[in-house]
């Protein structure tokens, strides 16, 4: 070909490939055959040479696939998808081929901090969400080449859209399936997140016809902050985004409630909502964001349910997924549905929705205000009506405004105030709900909506967290007498459970020890009330089990042990492992709980029972281990749970005394710790881990072992240099003061005295820089003080009395301070000095 | 994120874009063959989809690497556009590379032939595939020069209408028509 024949092809292709296809034929007739007969046969290939394309390149990009190989203690059978995030895999726990998982890999996480924060947020959500129709977070990791993966339940379904095809359901049916999904991503939004992926492919149908919702890879807390925006991501199906999601407008509720509508159209339709044509942006930019979707032609009330939800301008959509679902449920029932044909709601709504504005930005509008608008909205109708906008005013002021409004700089007040104009709405509502459950439960999860935004605010005062505590208090008084009314439901009691532990938290932060044991107490309460009711159910135990493994690790300590809450925590926990022997996060948890249970004997001096906890925490951790060897949080629990163990045996005056099993378990402590410090050769915080396991082995060695000093002077270096970075941490010169005598003390055993002189010297002069820098530090004068009465009697054994004296007015004007600050940890120091004193004399 | 393993190989990476900008477009497989082993995994991610056919959007992947490179880039670059340009040039090699690295670990001939070599023949399949269509991308561009260029800044450089417009100098509509029949042409010479 000619490049003037190549420039007439070009033309008439150009010119009718922008033409519809029927009339195609009579322009090309009016062309020479050759130019006519390659242009025909381009226009033959143009349909799917994109795909074809980017088939054989993405295809070469992908050549090397992960299939078969190893992943954490999975093995990877099959890959079920690709997404934007990463791939997806089917697999199975290693020699236990009949679990079957979803395994998640985040291929770009090696390569961006970005994604790899994603990655983690996604993991984090749905370790938050535990739901029948959500597809649950079984175990997380990362492969030996550091590739972090999620492992899911495996969901072994078919799409919502194929499945309404394949069994042919009626309207109604699509209906009562539709709100199950409605259903998993109410949970979703009462728990802050929002999916904004929502579309049939990730809308599983199992066996039993239960949905199950997945992929929350681009899903967002609401309350995240300002740092990840929704544009950033960029949509991964342009026919399934929403108009707010191409324009880079806020992301809220409202977009899930949009792309609920178009599945809902889709499985009513048998067709998508819409689709784009060809693949340019401006194409999706016209077809999401202005082409109407066409009317189901269904008519009646489902169609105008379907066209509210995915109206283009989210203003006029469903406020939440809530009233979306009450009115599928209005039509189900054939009553009359919220969303009219008339356009008069939708002014109405307009007109609250600029008053929002004034409320974030000035706080006009106030409890008289609203008196007005909704005198202005619902004259002449019922008192019912006026409830249901009301409500929805108040939670669009927490969940989109409040959302909007807190990405603004400095937006601390326009916060407040949304806070306070909400609250004022709920205290209103609150009065009006009366027997309603639902409603009651919805005002409840407003206060604690209210009480969380409180307590987080930036730098939050004691006031806010008082504020926070009170609003909580509402949600605990609305909830607490539904759940003695009835005491087995499972999602008030839960709700109420988390709502306590949440007080108990922040009393716990505010020093309020009495307050915060009560308060977990009573989330305790509440869960055993469930549990009794529903011994069978491992979700119920498990936050019970939660609740009091809590208490144990967060209150106890604080106030005297309560040995029951010690071994039922241990108990229920197990009772759960029971019921899901192969569920990594139990075991995880287990873990945890054993040493929680441990701890609290321990520092009861029941050595003998922290032994016996410790020993299992061990196991479990030591499973961990093998199962996961690559990943570095399972190594250091690890770790910790051998330094417990050993701790229990040795170190402390309380401990059993097992001078060997201590060297054993602390010898284990070192190589995990060693190990930990390979993997992250200059972490911090893995640097300082290996020098409390080299300090903890030789100080358990035996008088004279050589190994002993090595160690423990290894460790003082490695603390020296991390505390030449780290200048301001007084804690880590603590335990160079400790390590100064511990080291000091084992030279003097070997007839060092010269050598240990030093180090008690240094640990004595550690200790007054510090105390000179914070007149308020009592561990920098104890300490001092220890330091400084083995300096004075290493000085006396070598006949130095003269220097042992010279060291007394500063230890006596330590003491004096000590006492000042507390006098009940001084006693026994106040006697070690009256001691040397009196052997001076 | 590092692009290159060392100051060594950053050194390098910076000479011979001094080279290109002076012209010397030999260079090319050089510089693919020093980003290679980075921008190879960068590529499986980049050309992951959910489905074959949409729009090649720039991910914020590629942007990274493109910003690692921009980190080297010499003072020769004046404009984005060679700059561009360079890029969407050099993940085309890179995968070129790839695919007869691809093709000759399977003609190797040491590997014995059973039921688990199966992968490999569906790799070796695919890169034979790959270096047909490169192929006739490079006869695409004999013909007419621009559409081998959307192509190249569209699918390997991962640029949007918009960008690849700026880059060539021409308007989204021209780059849009350049870009649909380069599609029909190469996918006709697919069997499309």
């Amino acid at each position: 070909m000619t490049p003037d024949q190549f420039r007439r092809v070009e033309e008439l292709f150009d010119e009718v490939a922008a033409l519809p296809a029927g009339q195609r034929p009579a322009i090309l007739a009016l062309h020479d055959p050759e130019i006519r007969a390659e242009v025909e046969s381009l226009l033959a290939a143009d349909d799917d040479a994109a795909g074809k394309l980017a088939g054989i390149i993405s295809g070469i990009a992908n050549e090397d696939g992960l299939e078969g190989r190893r992943i954490g203690p999975y093995r990877a059978i099959r890959e079920i998808g690709r997404g934007g995030m990463g791939v997806v895999f089917e697999g199975a726990r290693e020699g236990d081929f009949s679990q079957r998982v979803a395994l998640k890999l985040s291929t770009l996480a090696v390569y961006s901090p970005d994604f790899l924060e994603r990655f983690r947020q996604e993991r984090q959500i749905l370790a938050g969400l535990t739901h029948p129709f959500i597809a649950r977070l079984i175990d997380g990791g990362s492969t030996a080449d550091g590739v972090p993966f999620i492992a899911m339940e495996f969901v072994d379904g078919v799409s919502i859209r194929d499945y309404a095809k394949r069994e042919k359901l009626s309207p109604d049916s699509c209906c009562r399936l539709f709100l199950k999904v409605c259903e998993a991503v109410e949970y979703a939004h009462q728990n802050l997140i929002v999916h904004r992926d929502l579309k049939p492919a990730n809308v599983l149908i199992n066996e039993r016809g239960d949905p199950k919702l997945l992929d929350f890879g681009v899903a967002k807390l609401l309350d995240a902050g300002p740092g990840m925006t929704a544009t950033s991501l960029g949509p991964a199906t342009p026919e399934y985004s929403a108009p707010e999601q191409i324009l880079g407008h806020a992301i809220t509720t409202r977009t899930d409630v949009y792309q609920l509508g178009l599945i809902l159209y889709e499985i009513l339709a048998g067709h998508r909502a819409q689709s784009v044509p060809g693949t340019s942006l401006r194409a999706i930019q016209r077809t999401v964001c202005e082409l109407e979707i066409e009317p189901l032609r269904l008519g009646g009330d489902l169609a105008t349910i379907v066209a509210t939800a995915v109206q283009k301008d989210p203003a006029r959509r469903y406020p939440s997924v809530t009233a979306f679902a009450d009115d599928i449920r209005a039509f189900l029932a054939g009553r009359p549905i919220a969303a009219l044909r008339d356009s008069r709601w939708y002014r109405a709504r307009k007109f609250v929705r600029r008053n929002w504005l004034m409320v974030a930005a000035a706080a006009l509008l106030s409890v008289t205000l609203l008196g007005g608008i909704a005198a202005t909205l619902y004259q002449a109708r019922r008192a019912e009506r006026r409830f249901a906008q009301v409500r929805g005013i108040a939670r669009a002021l927490l969940y989109d405004v409040h959302e909007s409004v807190q990405t603004l700089p400095a937006s601390i007040n326009a916060q407040q105030v949304v806070v306070r104009t909400a609250l004022q709405y709920l205290d209103g509502l609150a009065t009006e709900v009366g027997n309603d459950a639902g409603l009651q439960r919805e005002v409840a999860a407003g206060y604690s909506r209210i009480g969380t935004i409180q307590a987080r605010m930036v730098g939050p005062s004691l006031d806010q967290r008082d504020s926070g505590l009170a609003s909580f208090s509402k949600a605990a008084g609305i909830l607490a007498p539904m759940q003695n009314a009835n005491p087995g439901q499972i999602d008030v009691a839960v709700e109420l459970a988390d709502i306590y532990s949440t007080m108990a938290e922040i009393a716990a932060r505010t020093t309020r020890t009495a307050e915060a044991s009560k308060l977990a107490e009573q989330a305790i309460a509440v869960m055993e009330a469930v549990a009794l009711r529903h011994p069978e159910n491992p979700f119920v135990r498990r936050r019970l089990a939660k609740a009091l493994v809590m208490y144990n690790r967060d209150i106890a300590g604080r106030e005297k042990p309560k040995l029951d809450f010690v071994v039922r925590s241990v108990t229920e926990m197990e009772a759960v492992l029971a019921l899901m022997p192969q569920d990594q996060t139990v075991r995880d948890e287990l873990a945890q709980a054993y040493l929680a249970a441990g701890t609290v004997c321990f520092n009861g001096k029941d050595s003998a029972s922290a032994r016996n906890y410790f020993e299992k925490a061990v196991l479990f951790r030591e499973d961990g281990v093998r199962a996961q060897p690559g990943n570095a949080v399972l190594l250091r629990a690890l770790m910790l749970a051998y330094a417990a163990l050993g701790d229990v045996h040795w170190g402390f005056p309380h401990s059993l005394g097992n001078r060997k099993e201590a060297i054993a378990s602390f010898q284990k402590m070192f190589a995990a710790a060693s190990k930990q410090q390979a993997m992250d050769p200059n972490g911090r915080s893995a640097r300082l881990d290996y020098a409390f396991s080299q300090m903890r082995y030789g100080s358990a060695l035996p008088p004279g072992d050589k190994q002993a000093l090595a160690l423990l002077g290894e460790s003082l270096t490695t603390l020296e240099a991390v505390a030449g970075i780290d200048a301001g941490n007084a804690g880590l010169r603590r335990q160079m003061i400790d390590l100064c005598i511990r080291k000091g003390q084992r030279h003097a055993e070997l007839g060092q005295s010269g050598v240990a002189i030093e180090h008690f010297k240094k640990g004595a002069h550690i200790a007054d820089a510090l105390a000179t820098a914070d007149s308020k530090n009592l561990s920098a004068r104890t300490w001092g003080l220890r330091a400084t009465f083995h300096l004075a009697q290493a000085y006396e054994k070598s006949s130095r009395r003269a220097l042992s004296v010279a060291l007394l007015p500063k230890a006596r004007q330590f003491l004096q301070e000590a006492q000042a600050l507390d006098a009940a940890s001084a006693a026994p120091l106040a006697n070690q000095f009256a001691e040397w004193e009196r052997r001076l004399r | 994120m590092n692009m290159a393993n060392g100051q060594e190989d950053k050194q390098e990476i910076t000479r011979l874009l001094d080279r290109w900008v002076a012209g010397e477009r030999a260079v090319l497989p050089e510089l693919a063959r020093i980003l290679y082993p980075q921008w190879k995994r960068m590529a499986q991610a980049y050309f992951r989809r959910e489905q074959a056919g949409h729009v090649l959007q720039a991910t914020g992947l590629v942007h990274e690497a493109y910003m690692a490179l921009a980190d080297l880039r010499p003072r020769g670059f004046e404009s984005r556009r060679e700059f561009n340009a360079l890029v969407g040039r050099l993940m085309r090699q890179i995968l070129v590379d790839h695919a007869r690295r691809v093709r000759s670990a399977k003609r190797g001939g040491d590997v014995p032939h059973t039921t688990a070599d199966a992968a490999l023949d569906v790799a070796s399949l695919r890169a034979e595939e790959f270096l047909v269509l490169d192929d006739a991308i490079g006869r695409l561009g004999e013909m007419n020069e621009r559409k081998a260029q959307v192509i190249e800044l569209r699918y390997f450089g991962g640029f949007s209408l918009e960008e690849v417009a700026d880059t060539l100098g021409v308007s989204v509509a021209t780059v849009y028509r350049e870009q649909r029949m380069a599609e029909a042409w190469l996918g006709r010479a697919m069997g499309a």
